[in-house]
C-alpha cells in the first residue's frame, strides 16, 4: 500500500475513494497525499482506472465513496460553476496528444486559458509568449497543427502553465511522441514541480517516463501500489 | 448484390443492421447527422409529393373544367336546353374573373356543375373564392340576387374566382348568347382558371428546379456528414473480411431510422392536403383535397422512393474508398480561385449593367443569363477566399477588440472557409435565383406599363362602358349626380361624342355640334380614353345619351373617383347581359396580374427552395462546428468557460449566415437595378424580407443548437489517453 509523503497543506489528497462502473469495482479505495512540488507517476494496464482516477481528481465524474480534494477543497461539494471556477484555478492538464486547436498559433493556443479567465489580451499574450520561451517553442508563426509531435506537447505544457495552477495533471502526455521527443518532454514535465511549486501527477504506460517522478505508484485491482520512492 | 445478401444468410443481414444503428447511437454529432438525413429525406418526399400534387391539380383543374364547359349546339344537331355567354369581369384589385351568364330554355336542361338548381331569373350563383375577395365591393349583388354559392365540383379549383349568372331579360335574340344542350365537352378556352394555366412541364421543372434539386443536394450533404469517421469503421470492417453486402447494410441500419422518419414527416402535407383545401401561399391557388386524395397511391409511392433514395444515396455515397485517393495532389484549384476572384464581379457587372449597353435584344439576353450563371458559378470560390480573408482578419483583429470566441471562430473560418463558403453561397443563390425568376416573371410589356400609368394618372375618374344591345335610359338614369355620361361612336375619320351640354362643357368641349382640333384642347382624361390622334366630332343631346351608342364613356365631373362597384351593380341590372363597366386600361393591367400571379408559384418554390438549402448546408456547417468543437472542449471544461460555444456558435454559424441573406438581397437588387431603373420590372419586398426574416430565423436556431450541442459535447468530454 502507498505510503504518502507527509505534508502539511496537500495539494491533491484522495481519501478511500471507490469507483464502479455497471457490476465492475474498478477502484477500490485509493489513497494518497501529493504536497506541492511533489511529482507522482501512475501507472498501470490499459483500463485499470488512471483516465477515470483524472477524471475524479478533476470533479468530471463523482466517486462513489470516498474523498477527493484538492488545494483543501472537497470536489464533491462543489457544484457547477463553483466547481468550475475552482478546477480553473487550482487545476490543469497535459494531454497524450497535445488537446491544442490546430488552427491556431502556438501562442494563440498557450494564451487562450488566459483570455477565457477574462484576463487582458496583452497581458495574456506576452505571458503566452514567456512560457513558450521556456518551454524552448519560439520564432515559429505557423499554426499549432504544423508543429512536430514535441513542440506540439511543450505548447501544452506552456498551456497548462498558464493559469499558474496549483496541481497538473498529465494523461499520457509523452504516449504518441518518439524516444527523443519523449525524453526533452518528461524532463520538461518533471521540472515544473521544483520550477513553479505545483503538484505533478501524471498517467502514463511508460516506466522510463514514470522513474522521474518523485514516487511511482502502480494502479491495479483497483488499488494503488508503491513502485519506487525517488531518492 | 441481391445474390451476396441470399448467401449472406437474414440472421447476418440483421446483425449488420443492427450494427449500423449501434454505430449512430454512439457516436458523438451523430444527432446532427440523424436531424440532417432526416430533414433531406422530408425535403425529398415533399419535392416528390408535390410532382404529384402539381399532376393532381391539373388533372382535377382540367376535370372540372371540361365538366362544365357547354356542348354547343351545332347545325342539325343538338336540342337548344340553354343560353350561354362567358364574359370576364375584374375586381378593383384588377385580378380578372368569368361570370357566364346562362338561362334555361327547356325544363329538361341540368344546370351546371356545382349548381344544385337553376337560379331564377334576376339571381346569381358565385364561388366562394369570389364572395370573399369581393365582399368590400358588394360583389354578392353586382349580378342580381344572390342565391347561393357554386360548390367545389364546379370549380377548377376552391380558389377560383366564377360567377353564374340568370339575367333578368331573356337572352333570346343576343347574336353573342350561344345556344347550349348541355355541360360537358373539351375545357372551353376562356373559362376560368383554367385558361391562365401555364403547361403541366413549366411546373414540374419549378418542382424540380426548386425544390428536387436543393433536396438532392441536402440529402448528398447529409449522406457524406461525418464520412471521416464511418469511412474509418469501413475500412476496419473491410479488414475484417467484410464483403460489400455487410458494409452496405451497416451503412442502411445507420440510415434507415432517421430516413423512415424524415419521408414521414415529408409526406405530412399531403396527408394534410388530403384531408383538407390548402391554399398555396403567394400563387392565389387553392389545392382541392379530392384531386390529392384521387392520387393517394402515388403520395405513398412517393414517400417510399423518397426513402429508398434515401437509403441508395448514402449507400451509393459511402464507397470503401483506398486511402491513396485521398492524398491525390489536386492542381489548379488554386489558379481557379485566383480566376473566381475576379471574375465573379465581372459576370455581375455584365449581369446588371450588360443589358443596357448591348446593341441586340438578343445580346441583352444572352448577357443577362450568362452573367448571371458565370456570377453564380463563380461566387463560391470568391466567398471561400472572403471568409478566409475575413476568418484570419478576425483573429488578428480579436487580439485588440474582441474575446477568445472571435479568435477561435477566424481561425477555423480561415482554415475550412470552404465549410462556411458552401453555407454562405447557397442562401446567396438560393435568394440570387429566386430573385431573379420573380424579377423576370414581373417583367411587364410595354402595353401594361402604359395601362399602369394611365391607371395611375386618372384612377377611377374615368370608366368605359359597353353593352351589346346599346345604353338604356334607365343606366343613364341610375348614375350618380357626378358622373358624366358621354356615348362615343366611332365614324369615318375620327370619333364622334353624344352628351348634355353642360358635361360637354365641363370637358372643355364645345357645347354644339362641330368638330375638335386637335383633342388635347380637351379634358386630358379624354385623350387617355381615345388617344389624341384623331378628330372629335360633339353632339349635343338633352338628356343623357341613350339608346343610339354601344360604347360610352363615363366620367367624374371633377376628376374624383367614381364608386366603380356601384355603377357595375347598376349596369348589370339596367343593361343587357354581358355589358361592361370598367376603368381605362384594366383588360391589360388584369392580364399582368395574371402573370405575377403565375410568378407567385416561383416565389413560392423559390423561398421553399431557399429554405431547404439554407438549412442543409447549415446542418452541414453546423457538423463541421460540433466537429471543430469538440477540439475545444478540453480547453473550454478547465477552463470553466463551456459558455464560450455560444460565441463560437454566434461567429462560426450565426454570422456567416446573417451575412448571406444580407448578401443575398444585395446580389438580387444588383442585378434587378437595371430591370427596375427601365421600368420594366419590379423588386418583391416581400422577397427581399423573407430571405433576410428566413437567414435571421435559420441562423438564431443554429447559433442556439450548434451552441447548445457544443457545450453538451463538451460537458461529457473525459481524459481518453489511457
Amino acid at each position: 500500500m502507498v505510503d504518502p509523503i507527509p505534508a502539511a497543506h496537500p495539494i491533491l489528497g484522495l481519501k478511500d475513494l471507490r469507483y464502479r462502473i455497471g457490476e465492475r469495482q474498478l477502484l477500490r479505495g485509493l489513497t494518497l497525499d501529493l504536497a506541492p512540488g511533489e511529482s507522482v507517476a501512475v501507472t498501470g494496464p490499459s483500463g485499470s482506472g488512471k483516465s477515470t482516477l483524472l477524471s475524479l481528481v478533476l470533479g468530471l465524474v463523482t466517486a462513489g465513496k470516498g474523498q477527493v480534494s484538492v488545494a483543501g477543497r472537497d470536489m464533491s461539494e462543489l457544484r457547477g460553476k463553483r466547481l468550475a471556477r475552482h478546477r480553473a484555478r487550482h487545476l490543469s492538464m497535459v494531454f497524450q496528444f497535445g488537446e491544442l486547436l490546430p488552427e491556431l498559433t502556438p501562442v494563440e493556443n498557450v494564451a487562450l486559458p488566459a483570455l477565457l479567465a477574462g484576463e487582458s489580451r496583452q497581458d495574456a499574450y506576452e505571458r503566452a509568449a514567456g512560457l513558450l520561451r521556456e518551454v524552448g517553442v519560439t520564432g515559429t508563426s505557423a499554426t499549432t497543427g504544423e508543429l512536430s509531435g514535441g513542440e506540439r506537447q511543450r505548447t501544452a505544457v506552456a498551456r497548462a502553465l498558464m493559469n499558474k495552477p496549483s496541481l497538473i495533471l498529465a494523461d499520457e502526455p509523452t504516449g504518441s511522441l518518439d524516444p527523443a521527443a519523449r525524453s526533452v518532454v518528461a524532463d520538461l514535465l518533471f521540472s515544473l514541480p521544483e520550477r513553479w511549486g505545483c503538484g505533478l501527477l501524471v498517467a502514463t504506460h511508460d516506466p522510463s517516463v514514470a522513474a522521474r517522478a518523485h514516487r511511482h505508484l502502480s494502479l491495479h485491482d483497483g488499488l494503488l501500489h508503491t513502485e519506487r520512492v525517488a531518492t | 448484390m441481391t445474390r451476396v445478401l441470399r448467401d449472406i444468410g437474414f440472421g447476418t443481414r440483421w446483425q449488420m443492421l443492427r450494427i449500423g444503428r449501434a454505430a449512430r447511437q454512439g457516436r458523438a454529432g451523430s444527432g446532427t447527422r440523424f436531424v440532417a438525413l432526416s430533414f433531406a429525406t422530408a425535403a425529398l418526399c415533399l419535392a416528390l409529393t408535390s410532382l404529384v400534387a402539381v399532376c393532381a391539380g391539373y388533372a382535377g383543374t382540367e376535370e372540372r373544367t371540361a365538366a362544365r364547359s357547354p356542348q354547343r349546339v351545332a347545325a342539325g344537331h343538338g336540342t337548344t336546353l340553354a343560353r350561354y355567354l362567358l364574359k370576364q369581369d375584374t375586381l378593383s384589385d384588377a385580378r380578372g374573373y368569368t361570370v357566364v351568364y346562362v338561362e334555361p330554355v327547356s325544363s329538361a336542361a341540368a344546370p351546371p356543375p356545382g349548381l344544385t338548381s337553376w337560379p331564377s331569373p334576376g339571381e346569381a350563383v358565385l364561388s366562394p373564392a369570389l364572395l370573399q375577395a369581393g365582399a368590400h365591393e358588394h360583389i354578392s349583388e353586382r349580378y342580381g340576387r344572390p342565391a347561393g354559392t357554386i360548390a367545389p365540383e364546379g370549380l377548377a379549383s376552391p380558389g377560383e374566382r366564377f360567377a353564374y349568372v340568370r339575367p333578368v331579360h331573356s337572352m333570346r335574340g343576343m347574336a353573342e348568347a350561344r345556344p347550349i344542350h348541355g355541360f360537358g365537352t373539351v375545357p372551353e378556352w376562356g373559362s376560368g382558371d383554367f385558361t391562365n394555366q401555364r403547361p403541366i412541364w413549366e411546373f414540374l421543372l419549378t418542382v424540380c428546379g426548386f425544390l428536387l434539386l436543393p433536396a438532392g443536394a441536402c440529402l448528398v450533404l447529409a449522406a457524406r456528414m461525418g464520412a471521416d469517421e464511418r469511412d474509418r469503421r469501413t475500412a476496419l470492417v473491410a479488414a475484417l473480411g467484410a464483403l460489400p453486402a455487410h458494409r452496405r447494410l451497416i451503412v442502411i441500419g445507420e440510415a434507415i431510422l432517421p430516413a423512415a422518419l424524415g419521408a414521414l414527416v415529408g409526406v405530412v402535407p399531403a396527408v394534410v392536403g388530403c384531408l383538407i383545401n390548402v391554399p398555396v401561399p403567394f400563387a392565389q391557388f387553392t389545392l382541392y383535397a379530392p384531386d390529392l386524395r384521387a392520387h393517394a397511391p402515388w403520395l405513398v409511392a412517393a414517400a417510399v422512393l423518397s426513402l429508398v433514395l434515401t437509403l441508395a444515396v448514402v449507400t451509393v455515397m459511402h464507397r470503401h474508398r483506398p486511402a491513396a485517393a485521398a492524398t491525390r495532389p489536386r492542381a489548379g484549384r488554386a489558379a481557379l480561385t485566383g480566376f473566381a476572384c475576379w471574375a465573379c464581379p465581372l459576370f455581375l457587372l455584365a449581369a446588371s449593367y450588360g443589358p443596357g449597353l448591348a446593341p441586340s435584344p438578343t445580346l441583352r439576353v444572352l448577357l443577362q443569363v450568362l452573367g448571371t450563371l458565370g456570377g453564380f458559378a463563380t461566387l463560391p470560390s470568391l466567398i471561400a477566399a472572403a471568409c478566409r480573408a475575413f476568418g484570419s482578419a478576425l483573429a488578428e483583429l480579436s487580439r485588440r477588440w474582441a474575446g477568445p470566441s472571435a479568435l477561435i471562430s477566424g481561425r477555423w473560418m480561415a482554415a475550412s472557409a470552404a465549410t462556411t463558403a458552401r453555407l454562405v453561397c447557397s442562401v446567396v443563390i438560393a435568394i440570387g435565383l429566386t430573385g431573379e425568376a420573380q424579377l423576370w416573371m414581373s417583367r411587364m410589356a410595354e402595353p401594361v406599363r402604359q395601362a399602369t400609368a394611365v391607371h395611375e394618372a386618372v384612377g377611377d375618374s374615368v370608366l368605359t362602358v359597353t353593352s351589346p344591345k346599346g345604353l338604356t335610359a334607365e343606366f343613364a338614369r341610375s348614375l350618380p349626380p357626378q358622373a358624366m355620361l358621354v356615348a362615343v361612336d366611332h365614324v369615318k375619320g375620327g370619333t364622334r361624342l353624344t352628351g348634355r351640354c353642360q358635361d360637354l362643357t365641363a370637358l372643355h368641349l364645345p357645347c354644339r355640334a362641330g368638330t375638335v382640333t386637335p383633342v388635347t384642347q380637351a379634358d386630358e382624361r379624354l385623350r387617355y380614353a381615345l388617344g389624341n390622334g384623331s378628330d372629335l366630332a360633339t353632339t349635343v343631346t338633352t338628356h343623357a345619351p341613350a339608346g343610339t351608342s354601344d360604347a360610352a364613356l363615363l366620367l367624374s365631373r371633377h376628376g374624383s373617383a367614381l364608386d366603380v362597384a356601384r355603377i357595375k351593380r347598376t349596369a348589370n341590372r339596367s343593361l343587357a347581359p354581358g355589358s361592361s363597366v370598367s376603368t381605362l386600361g384594366v383588360g391589360w393591367i388584369s392580364g399582368g396580374k395574371v402573370l405575377s400571379d403565375q410568378a407567385g408559384w416561383l416565389l413560392f418554390f423559390g423561398l421553399l427552395g431557399t429554405c431547404v438549402l439554407a438549412v442543409g448546408f447549415a446542418l452541414n456547417t453546423q457538423a463541421e462546428f460540433l466537429r471543430q468543437g469538440r477540439a475545444a472542449a478540453p480547453v473550454a471544461v478547465l477552463c470553466g468557460r463551456r459558455t464560450v460555444f455560444y460565441g463560437l456558435s454566434a461567429w462560426s454559424l450565426l454570422a456567416p449566415i446573417l451575412a448571406a441573406g444580407v448578401a443575398g438581397v444585395f446580389v438580387y437588387s444588383w442585378l434587378a437595378r437595371p430591370l427596375v431603373a427601365d421600368g420594366a420590372a419590379n423588386t418583391s419586398p416581400t422577397l427581399m424580407l423573407a430571405g433576410l426574416g428566413v437567414s435571421g430565423v435559420l441562423g438564431l436556431v443554429l447559433w442556439g443548437c450548434g451552441g447548445t450541442s457544443a457545450a453538451r459535447i463538451a460537458a461529457r468530454w473525459r481524459p481518453t489517453g489511457d
